[in-house]
């Protein structure tokens, strides 16, 4: 990476800054050893990074960095101002980025999962706890620890897909956005950390996000449904969420290369070893 | 002296304080109209502005600070930011906010979407302490706009209110001006229209306000009245003595209390020292609070009322003819004499004067020179008097005198010292020359006496007396006078005849004429109704007994009607006894003459009885209708035009009787019995009757000779050519047939 170079050289600053203007330069020119920028959705990152290694693996001239989390909408801009060279989105193109040259590649599915840190006395919940959880009338876990449910932003996707399980969890999750002193996480990567670490602490997630960033969490069953790859295949697991890379006019081909990685074999391996459901 | 007062303005519009007043109101109603809506959106926005100011800046610090972390790409951290605009603080449903770049770019923005109008505020954030673009929040302004409608709309209620009440409060303060100019009004033309003098002074009692009544009466105009002091434009005295009197404006001020007319009688010194008669009282003028703050006083002229008054009085006491005291006031000097006597025994006489001859002068002259005369002998008596002397008309030639504290035989020589005046007075009228006499009746007042009736009653009898011994004398009474008991018996005859009366115990008698010669015989039968009282334990009482009483009180006219109505109701009766053509003759009084309404009653019987023409002749006497002649020239006029006949009376004693039988329209002619009685004996009373009955004849008249008591009378009259006879020897009275029972007698 251009930053992490710079300042990984600095007892020889001089040499260092002449050798990161050309390297800027030979960057800009498409010149080997470009690196470009992924970002988007929080729940595709651990999953970008591990595609990122295994092409850079594959192609070392050409180097991915995945930015944190800036969300759908934040990656979509990006990369349609040119500021990342792809998009990582969990949602539908709107009219305005399909016109502006936009393109969504979905590349899996994975289970959209409720989850604990590993040492809560639970492994699956039901839709009706799921909703009680969330309007407060079951607020201890069976140890008596007490359940701490980490809220996704209103207008984060995730949340419509909540929403979406039942009209019971809807109007838990609509008392829960009211509810004083309730926990925020900003990004799915927030989200996960939160769940770590906070006691008794659940709150939703993909199954992508924990393996591919080897997260510390356990994905609860569903009303006694366990999340993976081939019960969301099956249907029997019924939450999934759609993840795809965006990629604009402004997407340089080395982007498009990755994402060609990404569709071939090796990169759907890295998927479904990921949790990923491909196609 | 100026009595008319400028007119005050009607309405002057609205006082300063009150246009102040409905300023203050009409500013408070447009302030609280306009003001409270603009008041409430002001504050909201304010407060909005304020509020959504301090969102835009932690949101833009939030903003800055992830900036900070992520100067390159945190423009596409969508997430992040729109959590902060979203939650950092708490977004409310009808925010936004958003972030723009210094582009001009909007970076994020929150999901709520909302429609102007809006209220924006901005934060701008910084890069490094560079400023990178702003954060803007903006909020609807519905609720506000809704609230200030409702506010406007609380404001216009309320101002509507504020206005209606201003208005009725506005309202009922022109009615209260209106009903006390009204109230002013009424007063002020109560004040100007009233003959009552009204003049009102303040605390200091100086004169404030005069009517023009007032004005009128003070004869102090009020210009130059007001301010000076009550006792000089208004001095009161009392009318008797002119001292001084007391205002009762000064203690009606005092007491705090009306004072009503004292009932004395007070007069006004008017400004050019003229006394007026008033009336006065007085009110104590008090304010709101009851304070007395001056006073009014009401001045009523009664002037003209008290010369009414004692005009009246004088009329009530005085014959208005002769100036003299009248009968009521000398009945109660009489009355105060009978009380003075019974106290201190002083004795008084009293002294009953009755003219003779007066009716004489007043038939031949008229009625005026009877007044001259009564107006003279008054002076004349007048003349003769003490002044300490009492003289009164007492009726219409009768005098009384009341000489106090007095001897009989002095008053007795005042009396023929009074009868010598009145006897060697001469009474000139249109060139003749009258001699006046005068009867004069005596009596002494004394504790002894009896009532005013008794006292009235004897000097009557002893004027009476005087009359009957031949007039022009004094006679004095006495209780043991024969005569003035015989007086006394009469008035008990006339209670006896009245009663008689009303029981119906008045009987008819009749006595025939005797015709003789054939021509009279041939018009029927011809009697003359006489009358008798039947006392009560059936005693015959002739008419000489009773009727001297009943015509000297007044009784005569009852029994007159009492005799026509039976005599008509029995006339058919007594043809079928005396036969057809029965004429019946009637007597009738001079008092009946005189009575009015007779012609009414003998027009109501004959008509209810049927009497035919002719039927019915009255008879009245020489004397009767000689006393008042109009009034038995109008009679006799329209009862003969009724159809009935009339006689004369009596004739031959009384004074111009041939000149007066021209004039009377009579169809007989009685002579009188005093020259029939001894027409056989005395040429004189033959000729006298000769002549009478020649005058008769020639005026057409048939004759009747009266007292008619031998056959030789009756050959004498024949003789003569009289025409009737009646007396004794034709027949004596007999009652009259009583009513036929069943269709006869």
């Amino acid at each position: 990476m251009v930053g992490e170079s710079g300042f990984g050289a600095a007892p020889r600053a001089s040499k260092a800054w002449v050798a990161a203007l050309i390297l800027c330069l030979a960057g800009a020119s498409g010149a080997e050893g470009a690196e470009f920028q992924l970002g988007g959705s929080g729940a595709t990152l651990g999953t970008m990074r591990v595609l990122a290694d295994a092409y850079t693996a594959k192609h070392p001239e050409t180097t991915f960095v995945v930015l944190p989390s800036m969300g759908s909408s934040g990656g979509i801009k990006a990369a349609l101002a040119g500021a990342v060279a792809l998009g990582l989105s969990t949602r539908p193109l709107k009219s305005d980025e399909s016109a502006a040259g936009a393109v969504s590649v979905e590349y899996g599915r994975t289970p959209f999962v409720f989850a604990t840190a590993p040492g809560t006395p639970v492994d699956g919940i039901s839709t009706r706890q799921l909703a009680d959880i969330y309007a407060g009338r079951l607020t201890e876990w069976p140890d008596g620890t007490r359940i701490r449910m980490i809220l996704r932003p209103v207008s984060d996707s995730d949340n419509d897909a909540i929403k979406a399980i039942s009209a019971e969890v809807r109007q838990g999750l609509d008392i829960a956005e009211t509810r004083p002193g309730m926990a925020f996480a900003v990004t799915d990567q927030e989200a996960a950390k939160a769940i770590e670490t906070t006691p008794g602490g659940i709150g939703p997630s993909t199954l992508a996000l924990i393996r591919s960033e080897g997260r510390n969490l356990k994905a609860l069953k569903l009303d006694g449904i366990a999340p993976s790859p081939d019960s969301l295949a099956d249907g029997s697991y019924p939450l999934g969420k759609s993840l795809s890379i965006v990629r604009t006019p402004k997407s340089p081909p080395e982007a498009l290369d990755f994402l060609d990685f990404v569709g071939s074999a090796e990169g759907r391996a890295i998927l479904a070893r990921t949790g990923h459901l491909t196609r | 002296m100026n009595t008319a007062q400028p007119r005050e303005p009607l309405i002057q519009g609205a006082p300063p304080k009150s246009r102040l007043l409905r300023r203050l109101v009409v500013a408070i109603v447009l302030l609280i109209a306009i003001g409270l809506p603009v008041a409430t959106f002001s504050i909201a926005y304010h407060a909005r502005g304020a509020v959504l100011q301090t969102k835009a800046d932690v949101k833009a610090e939030f903003v800055s600070q992830a900036i900070a972390l992520s100067p390159r790409m945190w423009r596409f951290e969508q997430v992040r930011l729109r959590d902060v605009m979203t939650r950092f603080p708490q977004e409310l449903a009808d925010e936004q906010a958003r972030v723009i770049s210094d582009t001009g770019e909007e970076i994020t923005t929150s999901n709520h979407r909302i429609a102007p109008p809006m209220i924006s505020r901005t934060a701008p954030i910084y890069d490094s302490g560079v400023r990178a673009g702003h954060v803007e929040v903006r909020r609807s302004l519905h609720d506000i706009l809704l609230q200030t409608l409702a506010a406007a709309g609380a404001g216009i209620l309320l101002a509507s209110g504020m206005f209606g009440m201003m208005r009725r409060l506005e309202l009922r303060e022109k009615r209260a001006v209106r009903a006390m100019f009204d109230e002013r009004e009424r007063a002020r033309i109560t004040l100007h229209a009233i003959s009552d003098g009204v003049i009102t002074v303040n605390l200091a009692q100086r004169i404030e306000y005069l009517n023009p009544a007032a004005e009128r009466l003070t004869q102090w105009p009020l210009a130059e009245a007001l301010g000076r002091p009550l006792g000089e434009i208004c001095t009161l005295v009392d009318e008797t003595t002119m001292a001084p009197a007391a205002t009762p404006l000064l203690a009606a001020m005092e007491e705090d209390r009306v004072q009503g007319f004292s009932g004395k009688e007070t007069a006004l010194m008017r400004r050019d020292g003229s006394s007026l008669a008033i009336e006065e009282s007085a009110a104590p003028i008090r304010n709101a609070e009851g304070g007395v703050i001056g006073g009014v006083m009401v001045l009523h002229d009664v002037s003209l009322t008290r010369r009414m008054e004692k005009r009246a009085l004088w009329d009530a006491t005085h014959d208005l003819l002769t100036g003299l005291a009248n009968r009521r006031d000398f009945e109660a000097r009489i009355d105060a004499s009978l009380a003075r006597a019974r106290a201190t025994g002083e004795q008084d006489v009293f002294c009953y004067l009755d003219l003779d001859q007066f009716k004489i002068v007043n038939d031949n002259c008229g009625h005026s020179a009877g007044d001259a005369l009564l107006k003279q002998i008054s002076g004349v008596l007048h003349g003769r008097l003490r002044r300490s002397d009492s003289l009164a008309r007492l009726g219409g030639d009768e005098f009384g005198v009341l000489i106090e504290n007095c001897a009989i035989e002095r008053a007795q020589a005042i009396a023929n010292d009074l009868l010598t005046a009145v006897r060697e007075y001469r009474f000139l009228w249109d060139g003749k020359s009258f001699g006046i006499g005068v009867s004069i009746g005596l009596v002494a007042i004394t504790g002894e006496t009896g009532s005013r009736a008794d006292v009235f009653a004897a000097v009557d009898a002893a004027c009476y007396a005087a009359k009957e011994q031949g007039r022009n004398r004094v006679c004095v009474y006495r209780s043991s006078d024969s005569d003035i008991a015989q007086r006394r018996s009469e008035m008990n005859w006339a209670a006896r005849l009245t009663e008689a009366i009303e029981a119906d115990r008045l009987a008819l008698y009749y006595q025939p004429y005797q015709p003789l010669n054939d021509g009279v015989a041939a018009n029927g039968p011809h009697l003359e109704v006489l009358l008798r009282l039947v006392e009560a334990d059936g005693a015959i009482v002739l008419p000489g007994v009773f009727l001297p009483a009943a015509e000297r009180y007044g009784i005569m006219p009852s029994i007159d009607r009492w005799v026509i109505s039976h005599v008509f109701s029995r006339y058919h009766g007594l043809c079928s006894r005396f036969g057809e053509g029965l004429t019946c003759a009637i007597n009738l009084s001079g008092a009946t003459l005189n009575a009015g309404g007779i012609l009414e009653f003998i027009r109501e019987q004959a008509a209810a009885h049927a009497i035919p023409p002719g039927a019915i002749c009255f008879e009245i006497t020489e004397t009767a209708a000689i006393n008042n002649i109009r009034a038995a020239l109008q009679f006799m006029t329209a009862t003969k035009a009724l159809g009935f006949h009339f006689a004369l009376d009596d004739f031959g004693v009384g004074t111009s009787s041939l000149a007066y039988l021209k004039t009377l329209p009579v169809d007989y002619l009685k002579i009188d019995g005093s020259f029939v009685r001894n027409i056989v004996s005395d040429p004189i009373d033959r000729a006298m009757t000769e002549t009478i009955n020649r005058v008769g004849h020639l005026m057409g008249l048939q004759t009747v000779g009266e007292y008619a008591a031998s056959t030789e009378i009756i050959a004498a009259l024949a003789e003569i050519g009289v025409d009737f006879a009646q007396g004794f020897a034709v027949q004596e009275p007999e009652p009259l047939p009583p009513p036929m029972v069943s269709g006869s007698f």
